[in-house]
């Protein structure tokens, strides 16, 4: 109930603040604010940025990107170049009006994220606004032209320098408006979902990355749109946008396709025995966690993932029955639950991406179902990699800590202690660290977060 | 074909050459300098780039030149003539010719490229002329007149897919380099209109950012190019996750081993000589990997008790494609056992056509492969089984597609 309150208070102070920066905007814009001269160039831009917007996809984990982005630094930079507008920053903070909707917001009624998302795009496409303005006067004072007059500098400086400038503003702005973006997204998960809910928001960035490339090349064509504005040049403009959000699509579309496929496996992997269900999913959130704790990259998560994914779908080879079974297992089905495994394994391990996943996860499996942990011997006397070390701790943390058919579940603490006594191999001491930290950083409570509601907090621009 | 010597590649360059001098002889632009051969050498270092496309082939970014020329002026007055136009991309391809066999490239590839290349863009530029600043003139306008008018973009939409389908048609007519003859790809054409896009946005840039306009079409260029190539990237991975897991219930012992990549190759095949659109064929090739997973369940003593149908093995199978991304996959794995036509009534229209793929695949795949019959033995049991259970329709299929690969042997 706490949360929902804070959530209220959140939508309305984010709306009044993404209103007063409007606001702000047209006053610093002075006259040119009212002018209703180009109102269609207005439209076209609020239309093509509303769509983009609209059809944001999801390129990585919960993470939204769009072409957008673009279309808004296109605008941010054509309108002051052309004399349309004063600043950069008025016709970017204008344009959030349109670009707080999204598809999914719509349709799944969440006001909240709506409300949120106009205000954290007004806020930070105003200050990416107004660093570009900055920049640009700057840069054109520099190079001895006035500053308040960048079409005279167009008309009668270098071009090359020019350019240059844009280039130098846009990426200055794109990288405001994307770090600000990011933060902002962090701090209202924080506040309005708790802090357990903040896990995917660790990993940006992919989408900073692109969000900053998308917004530098969107300055540029504003640029070019504002040194020789002709129809043909504006459709190509428009071509780069469609492009680039179908390029987006069809890799959101293919990242779907697989997860869903190898979801698929699970769910039939976990509907053999009701009480694994759910554990490959917290296993996988349980080492993501510790990873982040550790320090990994971006990439190194997004395998941590597909390892703890996959790490259990060797035992569909696994004659039920054993796996069913109470207690140990005996020296022959151990054995064939070993031989089943390994030729999954060995299946898996053909694919070339997955080979180093396989590898993570087969100094795990040999423990079999995580039951008997710490009895059955790994196969390996190596050092396990880090890698191997956090499946192997979120594994056998998440088997300690649910209830299984001949025992209760562990309490968290216990578990941990167990965890960190435990004298086998696999569990180095830097990873059951890190699991420590990472418990504590979540406020004492465990378990994946709620990823259905933070998944649509997410920053859009 | 892989050339070892030097002389023959030194030989090979001369062609070009040769084509060069006889081509500029015949369609005499003033002069070959200047603009020409700068704009032809930037053809050089482009032909590097190469992108993948969403059939598996690559593309180059050679065509962003052709699509530059028309539009580059200074001062407000254009720089290439058709003649020069066709100059530049005469002496590109020449140049990238000699660069491709000065690297080892098979003369076939080499020369398919280059036709390719040369086809395309020649028509390309012909094309815009004919159709753009001609047309202006004949109506009683000037050249700069259309330059500022609708008549460039709708020029654009007609001659970028013409062009497009010019060059398909070539890599049609002459193979890939590798053997294959492939039908117009146009899924392609997505990444042809990206190098085109950005060509002529470098055009039309060029008189206000002259070289500087080389940044400005780099950037999206290289974001688009980077984001198609991991495109692909993901795609491959996607592939090979679905054929590793496809191959579970084999290494639990429940299949033939080899089974669900047989199938998926040849109910491939099989899509691909019914002539099913590219989306169709890939949703047979996923199904047919997956065809066979329900039987992951086997490992359930209770089912081995208590009997199951094919009927269960889909229905199980279709629990992994449940999620609505998949849900086409799944509806073609549920009814995968199902005869065309039952006792007494029409044909299920229903039924899609996949499924029907599939079951003849996977039962010709058991009798070659399991039962050791001969493809023609095979063929006759599911001939004599069409009357019910086997699509006709797809049996015939079968046939030809056995008969193009000489399976059949002499007596059929």
């Amino acid at each position: 109930m706490k949360l929902k309150h804070r959530r209220i208070i959140l939508g309305a102070v984010s709306v009044v603040a993404g209103l007063s920066v409007a606001v702000w905007a047209c006053l610093l814009d002075g006259e040119s604010a009212g002018s209703v001269l180009f109102w269609e160039l207005w439209a076209l831009f609020a239309l093509t940025f509303g769509i983009l917007a609209y059809k944001s996809v999801e390129i990585d984990d919960r993470l939204q990107v769009s072409a957008s982005v673009m279309a808004m630094f296109t605008a941010g930079l054509a309108f002051p170049l052309s004399e349309l507008t004063d600043t950069a920053a008025f016709p970017m903070t204008m344009l959030a009006f349109v670009g707080f909707v999204s598809s999914g917001d719509i349709s799944g009624r969440r006001v909240f994220q709506m409300a949120v998302n106009f205000g954290q795009i007004a806020f930070a496409a105003f200050l990416a606004g107004s660093t570009a303005d900055v920049a640009l006067s700057i840069l054109a004072e520099g190079s001895g032209a006035l500053p308040d007059t960048l079409n005279t500098w167009l008309v009668e400086g270098s071009s090359a320098a020019v350019f240059v400038a844009v280039l130098v503003a846009g990426l200055a702005a794109s990288i405001v408006y994307t770090i600000s973006n990011v933060a902002m997204v962090r701090s209202m998960v924080l506040i309005g979902f708790g802090r357990r809910s903040l896990i995917p928001w660790s990993r940006t960035r992919p989408a900073v990355v692109a969000q900053t490339a998308l917004g530098t090349i969107g300055a540029m064509l504003g640029a070019v749109l504002a040194f020789g504005p002709s129809i043909t040049l504006a459709f190509l403009v428009g071509t780069v946008y469609v492009i680039s959000h179908l390029v987006f699509t069809s890799h959101a579309r293919l990242r779907a396709t697989q997860e869903a496929m190898l979801r698929g496996f699970v769910k039939i992997l976990e509907a053999r025995d009701l009480y694994t269900r759910g554990h490959t999913e917290r296993v996988a959130e349980f080492a993501l966690s510790i990873g982040t704790e550790l320090g990994f990259s971006s990439a190194q998560l997004a395998r941590m993932r597909l390892a703890a994914l996959i790490h259990d779908v060797g035992k569909l080879a696994v004659p039920t029955p054993i796996m069913r079974k109470q207690g140990s297992l005996t020296e022959i089905e151990f054995r064939e639950m070993r031989v089943a495994t390994h030729k999954v394994d060995d299946l898996l391990s053909q694919v070339s991406f997955l080979e180093p996943m396989v590898q993570i996860c087969s100094g795990v499996h040999p423990r079999g179902t995580g039951e008997d942990f710490g009895q059955n011997g790994h196969r390996h006397n190596e050092t396990p990699t880090l890698e191997q070390s956090v499946l192997a701790v979120a594994d056998a943390f998440d088997a300690m800590t649910s209830t299984r058919s001949y025992r209760m579940a562990m309490p968290q603490s216990r578990a941990l202690a167990q965890v960190e006594s435990s004298n086998d191999p696999l569990f180095l001491p830097e990873v059951t660290a890190a699991l420590k930290q990472a418990l504590e950083r979540l406020g004492g409570s465990y378990g994946p977060p709620e990823s259905a509601p933070v998944r649509e907090a997410a920053n859009r621009g | 074909m892989v050339e070892s010597g030097r002389w023959p590649r030194i030989a090979s360059s001369l062609i070009p050459i040769a084509g060069v001098a006889a081509f500029l002889q015949l369609v005499g632009p003033g002069s070959v300098v200047g603009p020409v051969l700068v704009a032809a050498l930037i053809m050089v270092p482009l032909s590097a780039v190469l992108i993948p496309t969403r059939s598996g082939t690559v593309s180059s970014a050679v065509m962003a030149v052709a699509a530059a020329l028309p539009f580059i002026t200074t001062d407000g007055v254009r720089v290439f003539t058709l003649q020069e136009s066709l100059a530049v991309i005469a002496l590109g391809t020449a140049a990238t010719w000699i660069l491709r066999t000065a690297r080892g490239d098979t003369t076939a590839s080499v020369i398919i490229r280059s036709l390719r290349l040369a086809a395309s863009g020649m028509a390309f530029v012909s094309l815009f002329e004919l159709i753009g600043p001609a047309y202006i003139e004949r109506l009683g306008g000037s050249e700069s007149q259309w330059i500022e008018n609708w008549w460039q973009i709708v020029t654009l939409f007609v001659v970028v897919p013409a062009s497009f389908v010019v060059a398909s048609v070539v890599t049609w007519v002459t193979g890939n380099g590798n053997g294959r003859n492939q039908p117009l790809e146009f899924r392609d054409l997505d990444v042809y209109v990206t190098v085109m896009t950005i060509g002529a946005l470098f055009g039309l840039t060029f008189d206000v950012a002259r070289w500087f306009a080389f940044v400005i079409a780099a950037l999206p260029f290289l974001f688009a190019a980077g984001a198609f190539r991991r495109l692909a990237e993901a795609k491959r991975t996607y592939n090979q996750t679905v054929r590793a897991l496809a191959q579970i219930p084999e290494a639990a012992g429940h299949v033939h081993p080899g089974h669900a990549l047989r199938v998926a190759a040849l109910a491939t095949s099989l899509a691909e000589t019914m002539g099913l659109d590219h989306r169709s064929v890939e949703d047979v090739e996923w199904s047919a990997y997956l065809h066979d997973i329900g039987r992951i369940s086997l490992n359930d003593p209770g089912v081995a008790r208590i009997g199951y149908t094919d009927a269960d093995i889909a229905e199980w199978g279709s629990v992994i494609a449940e999620e609505a991304t998949l849900s086409t996959v799944a509806q073609i794995i549920r009814r995968q056992h199902e005869p065309y036509r039952r006792p007494g009534q029409q044909p299920d229209p229903d039924l899609p056509i996949a499924s029907r793929i599939i079951k003849v695949a996977s039962a010709y795949d058991e009798l070659t492969a399991e039962q050791g019959h001969s493809p023609l033995e095979g063929l006759e049991q599911l001939h004599r089984g069409s009357v019910y259970d086997y699509d006709p329709e797809i049996v015939n299929a079968l046939r030809a597609l056995l008969e193009r690969r000489n399976a059949l042997g002499t007596s059929a």
